[in-house]
């Protein structure tokens, strides 16, 4: 063998690995689907706490993730079935939005009600985890603009405490749109622009 | 080893099927499609690679239907990652400059 032949095959093996790099699944539309989801909910709290029925918040928020986990389901098996190729990175970022999907859950409703915490608690251990969350996926896409949302949910995650606590859910509209959905319709963006480019 | 004796695994030695081991190493698994479309190569040749590769043990296909049509998983065997590691390692030794003394 010489190695004019070895030089052609790691050229190949270069080429191949280079075609591969770029499939790993985006999650813009998740982003997107339970930012609008969170904002519906948000609101639908303010108007029933308006309306004078504070009781059935719980409920709202209970039909949200419903909802929010069935659609989130059903596209992803759907993805899944469809999908030419899987990657490690889907498995890890899939692993860990359901991670994520169950510690917000807790988080938000589960500990709450169990009165683990008082309810002001939950605008900082949500906003931390969505911080959390968005940091480790700008590290795995490897795309630096999300470093932006993830310090907004940190930040949010500190500031809301300054902030009273009957405008903290409305408060958290703040980093829902600008760390949560705007950052969703770019990664939507990209991953059209990225299989246009492919 | 010297770069005279450095053996290349001949299973993995031919473009098309180092090209499948190469794309199949950075993945889980990928379909027959999309090893069609990033080998370049065409279906029938694409389909006896495979077989030589399967028949070595060094992937595993899958065959399943979505939606009424077949659909062909590949993915790669510890056996295939050990020998594809071995056959890079023989490719540096054969790369690397010579030693002088």
């Amino acid at each position: 063998m010489n190695s004019h032949k070895a030089y052609e095959d790691v050229q190949l093996i270069k080429e191949m690995l280079s075609k591969s790099k770029t499939n790993i699944r985006k999650g813009g539309k998740y982003f997107i689907l339970w930012g609008y989801a969170v904002l519906a909910g948000i609101m639908t709290s303010h108007l029933l706490a308006y309306l004078g029925h504070p009781r059935f918040i719980w409920l709202a928020w209970f039909a949200v993730m419903f909802v929010g986990t069935v659609v989130t389901l059903f596209f992803t098996t759907a993805e899944k079935n469809q999908s030419r190729v899987v990657t490690l990175l889907d498995r890890i970022t899939g692993a860990m939005g359901m991670g994520f999907f169950f510690s917000f859950l807790l988080a938000s409703l589960v500990f709450p009600l169990l009165d683990v915490y008082p309810l002001t608690a939950i605008g900082p251990v949500t906003g931390m985890l969505a911080g959390t969350f968005i940091f480790i996926l700008a590290w795995i896409y490897q795309w630096k603009f999300l470093f932006i949302p993830a310090l907004i949910w940190f930040i949010f995650a500190v500031g809301v405490n300054f902030i009273p606590d009957e405008l903290t859910g409305l408060a958290m509209s703040f980093p829902l749109i600008f760390g949560y959905i705007i950052p969703g319709h770019l990664l939507v963006n990209k991953e059209h622009k990225e299989k246009r480019d492919e | 080893m010297s770069k005279d004796s450095v053996q290349l695994d001949p299973l993995i030695h031919a473009p098309v099927r180092l090209a499948i081991l190469s794309l199949l190493m950075t993945v889980e698994e990928a379909d027959f499609t999309y090893l069609k479309d990033h080998t370049g190569a065409t279906e029938g040749n694409l389909s006896t690679h495979l077989t030589r590769l399967e028949e070595g043990g060094l992937i595993t296909v899958t065959k399943t239907f979505y939606k009424k049509r077949p659909r062909t998983i590949c993915a790669v065997t510890q056996e295939g990652r050990k020998r594809f590691h071995h056959y890079l390692s023989c490719l540096e030794a054969i790369l690397a400059p010579e030693k002088t003394e």
